[in-house]
Protein backbone atom coordinates (compact mmCIF):
# COMPACT_ATOMS: atom_id res chain seq x y z
CA UNK A 1 0.00 0.00 0.00
CA UNK A 2 1.60 3.73 -1.19
CA UNK A 3 1.96 5.97 1.56
CA UNK A 4 -0.59 8.59 1.85
CA UNK A 5 -0.94 11.99 2.86
CA UNK A 6 -2.73 12.45 6.12
CA UNK A 7 -4.46 15.49 6.72
CA UNK A 8 -6.06 17.16 10.11
CA UNK A 9 -9.16 16.65 9.23
CA UNK A 10 -8.30 12.75 9.38
CA UNK A 11 -6.87 12.76 12.27
CA UNK A 12 -9.86 15.33 14.51
CA UNK A 13 -12.59 16.15 12.02
CA UNK A 14 -10.87 19.34 11.25
CA UNK A 15 -11.32 20.62 14.76
CA UNK A 16 -7.42 20.33 15.22
CA UNK A 17 -5.43 23.77 16.09
CA UNK A 18 -2.18 24.96 16.76
CA UNK A 19 -3.22 26.28 19.93
CA UNK A 20 -4.62 22.47 21.07
CA UNK A 21 -1.34 21.07 20.13
CA UNK A 22 1.61 23.55 22.39
CA UNK A 23 -0.05 26.52 23.67
CA UNK A 24 1.16 29.51 21.98
CA UNK A 25 1.02 31.74 25.32
CA UNK A 26 3.35 29.50 27.75
CA UNK A 27 5.23 31.16 30.08
CA UNK A 28 7.83 29.48 31.90
CA UNK A 29 5.81 30.36 35.23
CA UNK A 30 3.45 27.07 33.39
CA UNK A 31 6.09 25.10 33.37
CA UNK A 32 8.47 25.08 36.73
CA UNK A 33 8.76 28.77 39.36
CA UNK A 34 11.63 29.92 37.50
CA UNK A 35 12.24 28.25 33.89
CA UNK A 36 12.71 29.79 30.85
CA UNK A 37 11.51 28.44 27.41
CA UNK A 38 13.22 28.82 24.16
CA UNK A 39 10.77 29.97 21.91
CA UNK A 40 7.85 27.19 22.19
CA UNK A 41 10.74 24.50 21.56
CA UNK A 42 11.37 21.60 24.43
CA UNK A 43 14.46 22.73 25.32
CA UNK A 44 13.96 23.93 29.12
CA UNK A 45 16.07 25.86 31.22
CA UNK A 46 15.27 25.69 35.13
CA UNK A 47 16.96 26.22 38.28
CA UNK A 48 13.73 23.88 39.50
CA UNK A 49 14.87 21.29 37.73
CA UNK A 50 16.64 18.76 40.19
CA UNK A 51 20.24 17.15 39.45
CA UNK A 52 21.73 14.75 41.38
CA UNK A 53 25.20 15.82 42.35
CA UNK A 54 28.23 13.64 41.49
CA UNK A 55 30.47 13.76 44.64
CA UNK A 56 31.99 10.68 46.19
CA UNK A 57 29.49 10.53 48.71
CA UNK A 58 26.34 10.74 46.48
CA UNK A 59 28.28 7.82 44.25
CA UNK A 60 29.71 5.70 46.88
CA UNK A 61 26.64 5.66 49.93
CA UNK A 62 27.59 2.20 50.84
CA UNK A 63 28.97 2.03 54.41
CA UNK A 64 29.58 0.38 57.52
CA UNK A 65 26.71 2.55 59.41
CA UNK A 66 28.28 1.73 63.25
CA UNK A 67 29.81 -0.39 65.22
CA UNK A 68 29.27 -0.59 68.88
CA UNK A 69 29.97 -3.09 71.96
CA UNK A 70 27.02 -1.68 74.01
CA UNK A 71 27.50 -1.73 77.67
CA UNK A 72 25.34 -4.21 79.35
CA UNK A 73 21.83 -3.34 79.60
CA UNK A 74 22.51 0.09 78.66
CA UNK A 75 20.28 0.97 75.43
CA UNK A 76 23.48 2.46 73.13
CA UNK A 77 23.16 4.20 69.85
CA UNK A 78 23.92 1.96 66.60
CA UNK A 79 23.95 4.70 64.17
CA UNK A 80 21.90 8.08 64.21
CA UNK A 81 20.94 9.42 60.53
CA UNK A 82 22.88 12.28 59.27
CA UNK A 83 21.28 15.89 58.55
CA UNK A 84 19.90 15.97 55.25
CA UNK A 85 19.93 12.01 54.07
CA UNK A 86 17.89 8.89 54.13
CA UNK A 87 18.86 5.56 55.18
CA UNK A 88 18.08 2.17 54.18
CA UNK A 89 19.64 -0.32 56.76
CA UNK A 90 20.28 -3.65 54.91
CA UNK A 91 22.23 -5.79 57.46
CA UNK A 92 22.66 -5.59 61.43
CA UNK A 93 25.52 -8.42 63.04
CA UNK A 94 25.07 -9.01 66.74
CA UNK A 95 28.10 -11.17 67.70
CA UNK A 96 28.01 -12.90 70.86
CA UNK A 97 31.92 -12.48 72.28
CA UNK A 98 30.77 -14.09 75.57
CA UNK A 99 30.39 -17.25 77.36
CA UNK A 100 26.69 -16.99 78.05
CA UNK A 101 23.75 -16.88 76.40
CA UNK A 102 22.84 -13.00 76.15
CA UNK A 103 19.30 -11.57 75.33
CA UNK A 104 19.40 -8.67 72.59
CA UNK A 105 16.89 -5.81 72.09
CA UNK A 106 17.30 -3.82 68.93
CA UNK A 107 15.01 -0.85 68.29
CA UNK A 108 14.60 1.67 65.79
CA UNK A 109 12.90 5.45 66.75
CA UNK A 110 12.37 8.86 65.17
CA UNK A 111 14.69 11.77 65.88
CA UNK A 112 13.42 13.67 69.13
CA UNK A 113 11.19 10.54 70.52
CA UNK A 114 12.21 7.92 73.58
CA UNK A 115 12.31 4.64 72.04
CA UNK A 116 9.04 2.73 73.58
CA UNK A 117 7.93 -0.51 73.39
CA UNK A 118 6.41 0.35 69.97
CA UNK A 119 10.11 1.03 68.53
CA UNK A 120 11.41 -2.89 69.11
CA UNK A 121 11.96 -4.54 65.82
CA UNK A 122 13.86 -7.42 68.44
CA UNK A 123 13.11 -8.10 71.97
CA UNK A 124 14.38 -10.53 74.07
CA UNK A 125 16.10 -12.41 71.35
CA UNK A 126 18.52 -15.30 72.93
CA UNK A 127 21.51 -15.81 71.69
CA UNK A 128 24.09 -18.48 72.57
CA UNK A 129 27.60 -18.11 73.28
CA UNK A 130 29.84 -17.80 69.67
CA UNK A 131 26.93 -17.01 67.67
CA UNK A 132 26.10 -14.09 65.48
CA UNK A 133 22.83 -13.27 65.48
CA UNK A 134 22.27 -11.65 61.51
CA UNK A 135 19.04 -9.33 60.58
CA UNK A 136 18.40 -8.26 57.05
CA UNK A 137 15.65 -5.53 58.21
CA UNK A 138 16.15 -3.21 55.30
CA UNK A 139 14.68 -0.57 57.43
CA UNK A 140 14.78 3.00 55.83
CA UNK A 141 14.98 5.88 57.95
CA UNK A 142 14.41 9.45 58.19
CA UNK A 143 16.74 12.43 59.24
CA UNK A 144 17.48 12.00 62.92
CA UNK A 145 16.36 8.34 63.12
CA UNK A 146 18.06 6.17 65.51
CA UNK A 147 18.34 2.52 65.52
CA UNK A 148 19.84 1.08 69.01
CA UNK A 149 20.67 -1.69 71.04
CA UNK A 150 20.38 -3.56 74.37
CA UNK A 151 22.00 -6.62 76.02
CA UNK A 152 20.31 -7.38 78.42
CA UNK A 153 19.02 -10.87 80.35
CA UNK A 154 20.57 -12.89 83.18
CA UNK A 155 24.16 -13.08 81.37
CA UNK A 156 24.31 -9.36 80.19
CA UNK A 157 27.54 -8.90 78.85
CA UNK A 158 29.56 -5.97 77.47
CA UNK A 159 31.37 -8.64 75.28
CA UNK A 160 29.28 -8.28 72.64
CA UNK A 161 29.37 -6.47 68.99
CA UNK A 162 26.76 -5.15 67.28
CA UNK A 163 27.00 -4.30 63.36
CA UNK A 164 24.82 -2.11 61.16
CA UNK A 165 25.36 -1.63 57.59
CA UNK A 166 23.08 0.30 54.41
CA UNK A 167 23.05 3.15 52.25
CA UNK A 168 22.79 6.94 52.96
CA UNK A 169 21.02 8.61 50.40
CA UNK A 170 21.97 12.05 50.51
CA UNK B 1 29.55 4.15 37.38
CA UNK B 2 30.21 0.57 36.81
CA UNK B 3 29.49 -2.56 38.90
CA UNK B 4 31.81 -5.49 38.58
CA UNK B 5 30.58 -8.72 40.18
CA UNK B 6 33.48 -10.41 41.23
CA UNK B 7 35.53 -12.61 43.07
CA UNK B 8 36.42 -10.17 46.01
CA UNK B 9 39.16 -12.44 47.75
CA UNK B 10 40.14 -16.28 48.51
CA UNK B 11 42.22 -17.04 50.98
CA UNK B 12 43.27 -20.04 53.06
CA UNK B 13 44.84 -18.50 56.26
CA UNK B 14 47.26 -19.70 58.07
CA UNK B 15 46.40 -20.96 62.00
CA UNK B 16 45.88 -18.16 64.49
CA UNK B 17 47.12 -16.21 61.81
CA UNK B 18 44.77 -12.81 61.07
CA UNK B 19 44.59 -12.67 57.39
CA UNK B 20 43.38 -9.99 55.21
CA UNK B 21 40.43 -11.68 52.76
CA UNK B 22 39.33 -8.56 50.56
CA UNK B 23 40.55 -5.11 51.19
CA UNK B 24 38.11 -2.24 49.21
CA UNK B 25 40.35 -0.23 46.80
CA UNK B 26 40.19 3.69 46.69
CA UNK B 27 37.43 5.25 45.56
CA UNK B 28 35.38 2.34 45.36
CA UNK B 29 32.86 1.28 47.39
CA UNK B 30 31.83 -2.54 47.99
CA UNK B 31 28.88 -5.16 48.81
CA UNK B 32 29.84 -8.04 50.11
CA UNK B 33 27.14 -10.87 48.65
CA UNK B 34 28.39 -13.55 50.43
CA UNK B 35 31.53 -14.99 52.18
CA UNK B 36 32.04 -18.81 52.07
CA UNK B 37 34.06 -21.03 54.92
CA UNK B 38 34.86 -24.02 53.24
CA UNK B 39 36.44 -25.98 55.74
CA UNK B 40 38.56 -29.10 53.74
CA UNK B 41 40.25 -30.45 56.37
CA UNK B 42 38.90 -33.62 58.86
CA UNK B 43 38.85 -31.54 62.35
CA UNK B 44 36.39 -29.08 63.03
CA UNK B 45 37.61 -25.56 62.69
CA UNK B 46 36.58 -22.28 64.95
CA UNK B 47 36.95 -19.20 62.58
CA UNK B 48 36.27 -15.12 63.23
CA UNK B 49 35.18 -12.55 60.62
CA UNK B 50 36.07 -8.84 60.94
CA UNK B 51 35.04 -5.96 59.56
CA UNK B 52 37.47 -3.16 60.38
CA UNK B 53 36.93 0.46 58.07
CA UNK B 54 39.61 2.63 57.00
CA UNK B 55 39.75 4.74 60.20
CA UNK B 56 40.34 1.83 62.66
CA UNK B 57 43.69 0.11 62.51
CA UNK B 58 43.60 -3.45 61.25
CA UNK B 59 45.82 -5.18 62.52
CA UNK B 60 44.53 -4.70 66.11
CA UNK B 61 41.06 -5.05 65.76
CA UNK B 62 38.39 -4.44 68.39
CA UNK B 63 35.56 -6.40 69.73
CA UNK B 64 33.02 -3.87 68.03
CA UNK B 65 34.99 -4.81 64.50
CA UNK B 66 33.73 -8.72 65.20
CA UNK B 67 30.84 -9.80 62.57
CA UNK B 68 31.70 -13.82 63.55
CA UNK B 69 33.60 -15.16 66.68
CA UNK B 70 34.98 -18.06 67.07
CA UNK B 71 31.84 -20.18 65.52
CA UNK B 72 32.46 -23.73 63.99
CA UNK B 73 33.22 -24.96 60.69
CA UNK B 74 32.79 -28.54 60.81
CA UNK B 75 34.56 -31.05 58.89
CA UNK B 76 33.97 -31.39 55.33
CA UNK B 77 31.31 -28.62 55.42
CA UNK B 78 30.72 -25.71 53.91
CA UNK B 79 29.31 -22.30 56.11
CA UNK B 80 28.00 -19.81 53.54
CA UNK B 81 27.40 -16.23 55.18
CA UNK B 82 24.93 -14.77 52.54
CA UNK B 83 24.12 -11.30 54.13
CA UNK B 84 25.20 -8.24 52.59
CA UNK B 85 28.09 -5.81 54.02
CA UNK B 86 27.78 -2.69 52.67
CA UNK B 87 31.36 -1.26 53.04
CA UNK B 88 33.11 2.28 51.82
CA UNK B 89 36.73 2.44 50.59
CA UNK B 90 39.70 1.34 52.62
CA UNK B 91 37.37 -1.25 54.29
CA UNK B 92 39.49 -4.07 55.50
CA UNK B 93 37.52 -7.88 55.63
CA UNK B 94 39.45 -10.26 57.37
CA UNK B 95 39.46 -13.52 58.99
CA UNK B 96 41.19 -16.03 61.80
CA UNK B 97 41.23 -19.51 62.48
CA UNK B 98 42.43 -21.68 64.81
CA UNK B 99 43.03 -24.34 61.94
CA UNK B 100 44.91 -23.88 58.71
CA UNK B 101 42.53 -25.90 56.63
CA UNK B 102 39.97 -23.28 55.70
CA UNK B 103 39.23 -22.15 52.60
CA UNK B 104 37.56 -18.55 52.85
CA UNK B 105 35.97 -16.98 49.39
CA UNK B 106 34.26 -13.46 49.59
CA UNK B 107 31.99 -12.70 46.84
CA UNK B 108 29.97 -9.37 45.66
CA UNK B 109 29.83 -6.52 43.34
CA UNK B 110 32.25 -3.20 43.88
CA UNK B 111 31.07 0.01 42.44
CA UNK B 112 33.12 2.51 41.30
Amino acid sequence: MPLQQVTGNEIAAGSIVASDIADATITAAKLAPGAAISNGQLSVVSSAVGVIPDSAAGRLPYKILGQVQPTANVLTTIYTVPAATNTMVTTITVCNQSANTVSVNVAANLSGSAVATRNFIVTSYALDAAETLVLEPRISLNVGSILSANITGANASSNVSVNAYGVEII
Amino acid sequence: MPNIHTILGQINPTANTQTNVYVVPASTAAVVNAIHVDNTGAANASYSIIVVPSTDNSSSPLPRHFVMRGSIAPSGDTVILDFPLTLPAGTVVAANTNNGSLAISAFGVEIS
